[in-house]
């Protein structure tokens, strides 16, 4: 037991090469630094097989097919459960199909395309989840696991029903909750997700204290079993690209909605915009409320000290990234924030909300209560103006990061993982002694 | 500490080893010829010993008098306590937007609260108690104090009772007034021709508030190096008070009196950092081995140097009474009782930084070529100068010396010389900062950041403002 790798089913909803927003990001970066630890299986809705990790088998369920004559879900090669290592010669010789008897809910025909959408969540998201909870419920029948970790609520219910099934300890990860993306008051059917899989789970790992906050406030969960995990980031090479003109520019990226702050974006521009004439807000993102955003902005005549970009591609991003002068992150309730981690990467002051997990990690960013805009205008005004502040916040950032990398997280979900399995064992073992 | 305190002993000259040493006539505030000195002394000695002498065995008796005779020659040894005042104007939060219109810069009630604090906790009650040990040992208790032109301002704007209270202390003449730069900046390293100005400024504002002309300097933080010294020697002082760094000792006692490298007839004094921090910074620490620091400790402390040791200098903030280590630490019935205790070994004198210097040759060359300072483990610049933001700021401030200059109005020039006050840029520094660790940082700002932008902001007002006078004056 010593020496063997702890095995991990990891139920993940969004991964590369698949991305919309920070959670597949998250969920790779801890998979990838965990494969090293750990004897991992990666389940998604949605694979691409030309997507290789080394260490990690990741299982897309969108490769299954429906067999109508059996009931039977067909995967063509049982290889993708099981590590190289593991597969006996007996198997070998025998078909490399795999058959799973299917009875759920959702038709075993929709199943192909659910989870081949091409769009992660989307307006039958929960018909998805639903599907995924199904399918995943089964995979105990051909995949060896110690503990179940699942990521955000979309998972949740699969790993409770398999925590049910096996008995094995559940973890549940959480990138984010319905009372940041909604409101603290939020009871939808999302929230009561939420609760039950924290509820029922062994230990919680949030991305932050302040999520873990949150969790304890809004969810009542026992703080005694939250144990935050930070996200990180994997070092890169970054690049500046060099500009001639005069103009300031702040970055503002993330989905424009409610969560992100757009409200205090509007109002540090109306006060930083009047004292800077060259100040210009490079606005990258859609969401719900960017078109209302926009018309503020221009009610407010500021449209000369405004760009908004739409939806930005990676290749933009880090353009963008490459080209500003200052990172602005005034979000509401931000459990992480990796945007920020990004952004320090590419050696941008930032000036960022206290109401985020990240501040809690980087030292050495200007932050301010989301609404204190006069603050946040304050900040960006001396980023922008003061070289030498500039110079000191970023070069403490770049030692800061150095602490941030994704080894550090998995070793603090590795602490859990121990931790589980070892509560499991005594409880094993008193039973055993009455 | 005790590890400390013994090399220093075992590296020290023998006073046998530098009997034959002339005392070096140094120009002396009182005026009087060094060689009375020696005869004061064995007056006050013998006096001393009288009044001892009720209470010593015969045989501690005849044991101080071989000892007494073995050292006839010799003035034995001097506690020089030196004493820092000082409380900068600090900044408000000016924000970015009262640029080029609002020119009011200083927080007022929290400069006002901090004054109305300390003054209540540590100025008042410990000016009252060094009057009474004045008043108790006469000749033999004496102090130093180095009052900033920034604090007497502040005392003269908000608690004139506190420059009363100063005032009674310079009538006793026990005490000796220091001569600094009056915006207890850092000038020196910036501009020689700003630091000349401060220090002739505070030296007239000395003579004013307490009829005293200093003649023993101290640069802010004892920030000090070669150069500084040759620099005040040359204004006509005959000595200066420095940090006694290890880097720079090397291995010998900081208790005799040094000679700058450079520059002839010139004292130094030396901080024994370590016994003074004993006090400063050790007093109430319970988690020391030293805790609790009583008077007789502490004496016997200093007595265990008398055999190599021609002056112990304590050098510290005044705030450590009664601000820094509260009332209730003891700290003022530690005061009370420590002249009493170190008086009753009869080689033991409390003495002036210009009496020191007086009376003592100089026993060693202490060179410094780079700066060095009193603070922090590395006593250096570090603390003002050492991330990008305070260079900036430092370098901003001087560069706009030519311009304030050409103005040469009275207000400005004002303004200008409380922005130098090297406060401003320790509240930016970042050495105990990177970590996040909020209760290493010491400021009235909430991060060295915030430090920077108010600091800058104000700056940014203040060079418009100049601009715009000047501008005036050309029209």
């Amino acid at each position: 037991m010593a020496f063997e790798k702890i095995k991990v089913l990891m139920l993940g909803w969004e991964f590369p090469p698949f991305l919309t927003g920070g959670l597949g990001p998250a969920t790779y970066g801890l998979a990838k630094a965990l494969a090293s630890f750990t004897d991992l299986k990666m389940v998604v809705p949605k694979s691409d097989q030309n997507f290789r990790m080394k260490n990690v088998n990741i299982i897309g369920l969108n490769h299954f097919d429906f067999d109508e004559d059996s009931n039977e879900l067909v995967l063509p090669d049982f290889k993708w459960f099981l590590s190289e290592e593991k597969i006996t010669d007996e198997q070998k010789e025998k078909s490399p199909e795999v058959r799973l008897k299917y009875d759920g809910e959702v038709s075993g025909n929709k199943l192909k395309s659910l989870f081949s959408d091409a769009d992660s969540y989307g307006l039958d998201v929960m018909k998805k989840v639903q599907a995924y909870t199904e399918v995943v419920e089964l995979l105990d029948e051909f995949i060896e696991f110690d503990l179940i970790h699942a990521h955000d609520w979309l998972t949740y219910q699969a790993g409770v029903r398999l925590k049910e099934k096996t008995g094995k300890p559940l973890l549940v990860h959480v990138h984010s909750l319905e009372t940041d993306r909604v409101s603290a008051e939020v009871r939808d059917d999302v929230y009561k997700i939420e609760l039950e899989g924290m509820t029922e789970a062994d230990r919680v790992l949030p991305v932050s204290e302040y999520t873990k906050n949150s969790i304890v406030s809004n969810y009542k969960i026992d703080p005694e079993k939250i144990f935050p995990v930070y996200n990180a980031i994997d070092a890169a090479e970054v690049f500046r690209a060099e500009r001639t003109d005069d103009e300031k520019r702040v970055l503002f990226l993330g989905r424009i909605t409610r969560q992100k702050g757009p409200k205090f974006l509007l109002e540090t521009m109306m006060k930083l915009c009047p004292s800077m004439p060259n100040v210009k807000f490079y606005i990258a993102g859609t969401g719900d409320l960017a078109v209302a955003l926009q018309e503020q902005v221009a009610n407010a005549g500021l449209n000369e000290h405004a760009e908004f970009t739409g939806y930005v591609k990676r290749e933009k991003v880090l353009e963008l990234l490459a080209s500003v002068d200052a990172f602005f992150m005034p979000s509401a309730s931000e459990p992480f924030g990796l945007s920020a981690l990004e952004a320090a990467q590419f050696n941008l002051p930032c000036v960022i909300s206290k109401q985020s997990g990240v501040s809690e990690v980087l030292h050495n960013v200007l932050k301010a209560d989301c609404w204190d805009t006069d603050k946040m205008a304050n900040y960006l005004y001396a980023v922008l103006n003061y070289k030498g502040l500039t110079e000191t916040m970023v070069r403490l950032t770049t030692n800061d990061l150095k602490n941030i990398r994704w080894d550090n997280s998995a070793r603090e979900a590795l602490k859990s993982y121990k931790h589980v399995l070892q509560e499991k064992e005594k409880v094993a073992e008193e039973k055993t002694d009455l | 500490m005790k590890k400390r305190k013994k090399s220093n002993i075992e590296n020290s000259l023998s006073p046998d080893e530098n009997s034959g040493t002339e005392i070096r006539s140094v120009k002396s505030s009182s005026g009087k010829e060094n060689s009375e000195e020696p005869i004061a002394e064995k007056k006050v000695a013998a006096q001393a010993a009288n009044v001892k002498g009720q209470r010593v065995s015969i045989a501690a008796k005849t044991k101080q008098r071989i000892a007494k005779s073995q050292q006839a020659k010799h003035p034995g040894t001097s506690i020089c306590f030196y004493f820092q005042v000082h409380q900068p104007f600090r900044l408000r939060n000016y924000q970015f937007h009262e640029i080029g219109s609002n020119h009011f810069y200083e927080h007022y009630n929290l400069n006002l609260e901090i004054l109305n604090k300390v003054a209540d906790k540590c100025y008042l009650p410990a000016n009252e108690k060094l009057l009474e040990l004045i008043g108790k040992h006469k000749e033999n208790f004496k102090v130093a104090f180095s009052i900033s032109g920034c604090a007497l301002e502040q005392f003269e704007l908000y608690r004139p009772d506190v420059i009363k209270s100063f005032q009674k202390l310079a009538a006793t003449n026990n005490v000796e007034f220091l001569s600094e730069t009056y915006y207890h900046s850092l000038s020196f390293i910036y501009s020689k021709k700003e630091f000349d100005r401060q220090v002739e400024l505070h030296s007239k504002k000395i003579k004013s508030l307490f009829n005293f002309e200093p003649k023993v300097f101290r640069f802010t933080e004892l920030v000090f190096n070669n150069e500084l010294a040759k620099h005040v020697a040359s204004l006509g002082y005959g000595g200066m008070l420095c940090e006694g760094a290890d880097k720079l000792l090397k291995g010998r006692t900081p208790n005799h009196v040094f000679r700058a490298a450079e520059v002839e007839n010139f004292s130094l004094l030396l901080k024994n950092y370590s016994l003074s921090d004993d006090i400063a910074f050790r007093f109430s620490n319970r988690d020391w081995d030293g805790w609790p620091l009583t008077a007789d400790k502490f004496a016997k402390w200093l007595h265990d140097h008398a055999a190599n040791s021609e002056t112990i200098n304590l050098f510290m903030d005044y705030e450590t009474f009664g601000e820094h280590q509260w009332e209730e630490t003891g700290i003022f019935e530690f005061l009370d009782s420590l002249p009493e205790v170190v008086l009753d070994h009869p080689d033991f004198r409390f003495r002036t930084p210009s009496e020191v210097i007086q009376l003592y040759p100089a026993r060693d060359i202490y060179d410094v070529p780079e700066y060095s300072s009193w603070a922090d483990e590395q006593r250096d610049l570090s603390a003002w100068t050492e991330n990008e933001m305070q260079r900036e700021a430092i370098e901003k401030i001087y560069s706009l010396e030519k311009l304030v200059k050409e103005s040469s109005n009275e207000d400005l020039m004002k303004v200008w010389g409380k922005l130098q006050t090297s406060d401003h840029y320790y509240y930016m520094s970042t050495k105990f900062w990177a970590d996040g660790d909020v209760h290493k940082y010491f400021s009235p700002f909430i991060s060295p950041y915030e430090a920077c932008v108010f600091y800058m902001n104000v700056i940014s007002d203040f060079e418009i403002s100049v601009r715009e006078h000047l501008k005036k004056d050309i029209a």
